[in-house]
């Protein structure tokens, strides 16, 4: 992946993309994607097979091939749900504020990060900023709700000193997209910066050099070089990040939120993914196989039609741009 | 070149390497003369000798040897279901509160063991009532541990507070017994209010309940599914929908008040009910829950009092409460006869029972005078038998020596004279109505801490709510569940 941003952020600046193709004297390259490919082939790949489960009303005494086809009607469950609408608007809205909140924001540091003159300095920032990457949700969880408990939490205290009542934060559905947008981009902010940076790092520095003769101010710099440099790269990420738009980060919004906090939060923070693991969690109802596998399968084609869309719409705008 | 070439053969081999031993490894389990039983728990360090001591009797009486697997109790239930899922040749397993019964049962996971029980004569080991609890469309899949199946829900208090306060328990243990309308029940609610404000007063420091029982409706009421309940007393075969019940409606009002007044924590929404630590515990003055004989000492350890009750309803088994500790036999078991034969073993055998849940006598406990159990420390094998009812007949279990003489006896003749839900028997085919329960159980747990803890006034919400549940389907899953249990209740008459 880096190498192909390196490729694309050059060829913006440098010369016309020219195709290289790839022959068999290149095997030791070839040789090097065997591990990620049978990778994806194992656990991307041979699972489609799964997807069968969709249509089936799957008992395990029959096995996955001898349970009975029912047809469409595992979808009926989700899409008759009576929460539907609410269902897929908080998945989108929620990821939509995270791709934006999440990109913006990654892009500032990553520029930041590469203003930085002092190796060290910039070493330090990554480290700290990456450093909640490597948090499983269920630790943050517990940051956040030290920070928002109703009684003892860090924010009311902070409130009472002004003089404002206390406010409990897990029966205030409206506040959480924020909340859980600041989440979101405190803990994924460094990782993605990483990869802008070191798009950044490989633009020719002649391009500066001849910018700084010319007199133009780092304000200059960062919007006539640095962002059209970034732009495909960008424009990649948002197409792959679109494309799991219809999926929900299920730790995010279901242990940062204590579990919808009893269900006061559902409103808006209630999304496919939680719904379906509460519905299904302690069911004693038969077919969840099915079900849960229908509603997977239709998260995934819808991926995919967005992903296909997002592409041809951003080569709609610039040939160069788009992911195929 | 040749270098590189050793090198990417050799990243080839390492990559096709870890392969074979990814998929090896899933190939463990049943061995040809070999009884493989799952169960959960950490694995106990000395497991080896005690089931070679066990397996000295096993063996002669049905031809095996047991093996036991371990499974840590956080990931029981997910591997349980993977193991099911792939098929895997296993012969008994854990069945009940975790890797729940009905489920595996309806994903057709476990072996019909219908006829093994009158070939095996397990019969005579287990109560018929535990069979018919365990029986689904006619066929029976698990073999119910016996143990407490009729715990009662109940308050409890520090025995001490109640004297210093001047507290009668039992007034109010009499008036939640013998309610029997609404009027009981608010009868039976002032007096609750009187003894949560008494306690309050006296000591406003601390959270007065926490609300893990419906205190108002558990009287009374069963639930059989998400929104569907009947009485308990068996004066109406008709099943109700809770909102349209007025104990319901009531204790929801009552919740709300009692969460206005303090009683309750106010952070409850994102704290929930369920406590960990001992000092949450003792945080708490009056704790629902249910009660057994010989629970004391627990409560003792963990709540630090000795505790006073009362008991909310009179000892009943509900419809699932047998289904809650069973261990049953895997759908693609070899040896289906020897594991039925094993598991009347298991319940009949008092000296093997003992050996599987305390191990052996003098390496990992002894006996005192009074034939009771003290555990040798670090031995290995502790404190599995404090959980005999994962094993099998609980009252075959020697007791440790801080448990009183005769509470098996006790728990057994509860169990015996206990009321019996008119529901006993029967398990409802929900097929037709999977999404409208599916939709019922997400509505109520977006208002769960509306209704349960009563973070907000019914008037604002209750319309929507019961709005919700009646768009959601609500009364056909009355209807459909009162059509089954009409047919039910038609075939017990035969």
């Amino acid at each position: 992946m880096a190498v192909k941003h390196d490729v694309s952020a050059n060829n913006l600046t440098t010369i016309k993309k020219k195709k290289r193709v790839l022959t068999t004297s290149d095997w030791q390259l070839y040789s090097l994607c065997l591990i990620p490919v049978l990778l994806v082939f194992i656990f991307s790949y041979i699972p489609m097979f799964g997807v069968i489960l969709a249509f089936k009303n799957y008992k395990f005494n029959l096995g996955i091939l001898g349970s009975p086809w029912v047809g469409l009607s595992n979808f009926e469950f989700f899409f008759k749900s009576n929460v539907f609408t609410q269902l897929v608007w908080n998945t989108i809205s929620n990821n939509f504020l995270f791709i934006v909140f999440g990109i913006v924001a990654s892009l500032i540091v990553a520029i930041l990060l590469f203003e930085l003159k002092s190796r060290n300095a910039t070493k330090t920032f990554q480290t700290m900023l990456i450093t909640p990457h490597f948090m499983s949700w269920v630790i943050v969880s517990y940051m956040v709700y030290a920070i928002l408990n109703p009684n003892y939490g860090y924010l009311n205290q902070l409130l009472s000193l002004f003089g404002i009542d206390k406010i409990d934060w897990y029966s205030k559905p409206y506040a959480w997209p924020v909340i859980l947008t600041i989440t979101f981009v405190w803990k994924n902010v460094g990782m993605d910066s990483v990869v802008y940076y070191a798009a950044l790092m490989g633009i020719d520095t002649s391009l500066f050099e001849a910018a700084e003769v010319d007199g133009a101010n780092k304000f200059q710099r960062t919007i006539h070089i640095v962002l059209p440099s970034l732009v495909p790269l960008v424009t990649i990420l948002t197409i792959l990040k679109i494309g799991g738009i219809f999926r929900a980060d299920f730790g995010l919004f279901y242990t940062v939120t204590q579990d919808g906090a009893s269900g006061n939060l559902y409103e808006t923070t209630n999304v496919i993914d939680t719904y379906i693991f509460r519905t299904f969690k302690d069911n004693t109802t038969g077919n969840s196989y099915g079900l849960t596998s229908a509603v997977g399968l239709l998260q995934s084609i819808v991926g995919m039609i967005l992903v296909i869309a997002t592409n041809s719409l951003s080569k709609k705008i610039d040939k160069d741009l788009g992911l195929f | 070149m040749n270098k590189k070439r050793l090198i990417t053969g050799l990243l080839c081999l390492a990559t096709a390497g870890t392969m074979a031993v990814g998929l090896s490894s899933c190939g463990e389990g049943s061995s040809g003369d070999t009884l493989v039983w799952y169960t959960f728990e950490d694995r106990p360090k000395d497991l080896d000798t005690v089931l070679a001591k066990a397996n000295e009797i096993i063996e002669p009486e049905i031809g095996m040897k047991l093996d036991m697997q371990y499974i840590d109790s956080a990931s029981y239930q997910e591997k349980m279901k993977l193991k099911m899922a792939a098929g895997e040749e296993y012969d008994l397993a854990f069945t009940g509160y975790i890797n729940n019964y009905q489920t595996a049962v309806s994903l057709g996971g476990l072996y019909d063991i219908t006829d093994l029980i009158d070939e095996v004569g397990l019969g005579e080991v287990i109560p018929e009532f535990y069979f018919d609890a365990a029986t689904v469309d006619g066929r029976i899949y698990g073999v119910p541990n016996i143990q407490v199946v009729s715990n009662p829900v109940c308050l409890q208090m520090d025995k001490e507070l109640v004297a210093q306060l001047g507290i009668d328990l039992n007034a109010i243990q009499e008036a939640a017994q013998n309610a029997k309308n609404i009027d009981d029940i608010k009868a039976y609610a002032a007096m609750l209010d009187d003894l949560f404000a008494t306690v309050h007063e006296a000591q406003p420091d601390k959270y007065v309940y926490n609300p893990t029982y419906n205190l108002i409706t558990s009287p009374m009421y069963e639930e059989l599914l998400p929104g569907i309940c009947i009485r308990r007393d068996g004066s109406s075969t008709e099943l109700q929908k809770w909102i349209d019940t007025e104990e319901w409606n009531y204790g929801v009002e009552k919740i709300r008040e009692w969460y206005q007044k303090g009683y309750i924590r106010n952070d409850i929404a994102s704290k929930g009910t369920s406590l960990t630590t001992n000092e949450e515990y003792r945080q708490i003055i009056v704790t629902s829950g249910t009660w057994k004989p010989g629970q004391d000492p627990y409560v003792v350890q963990t709540h630090g009092y000795e505790p006073a009750y009362a008991l909310l309803h009179v000892p009943y088994v509900g419809r699932t409460s047998a289904l809650a500790t069973m261990n049953s036999v895997g759908a693609n078991t070899k040896h289906p006869k020897e594991a039925v034969e094993f598991l009347k073993l298991i319940n009949s055998n008092k000296e093997l029972f003992n050996i599987i849940c305390w191990g052996i006598e003098g390496v990992h406990y002894t006996k005192n005078e009074d034939g009771k159990i003290k555990e040798i420390e670090n031995s290995g094998y502790n404190g599995l038998g404090k959980n005999a009812w994962k094993y099998g007949n609980q009252f075959n279990a020697l007791l440790l020596e801080d448990q009183e003489d005769g509470i098996w006896e006790e728990t057994e003749e509860m169990n015996n004279t206990a009321m019996q839900s008119p529901m006993l028997g029967f398990v409802p085919d929900t097929d037709a109505i999977t999404n409208e329960l599916a939709n019922i159980t997400n509505i109520n747990s977006e208002y769960r801490a509306r209704i349960e803890f009563g973070t907000e006034d019914p008037s604002v919400y209750m319309d929507a709510y019961k709005n919700q549940l009646e768009t959601a389907g609500l009364t056909k899953v009355l209807d459909e569940l009162q059509k089954q249990y009409d047919e039910f209740l038609a075939s017990k008459e035969d």
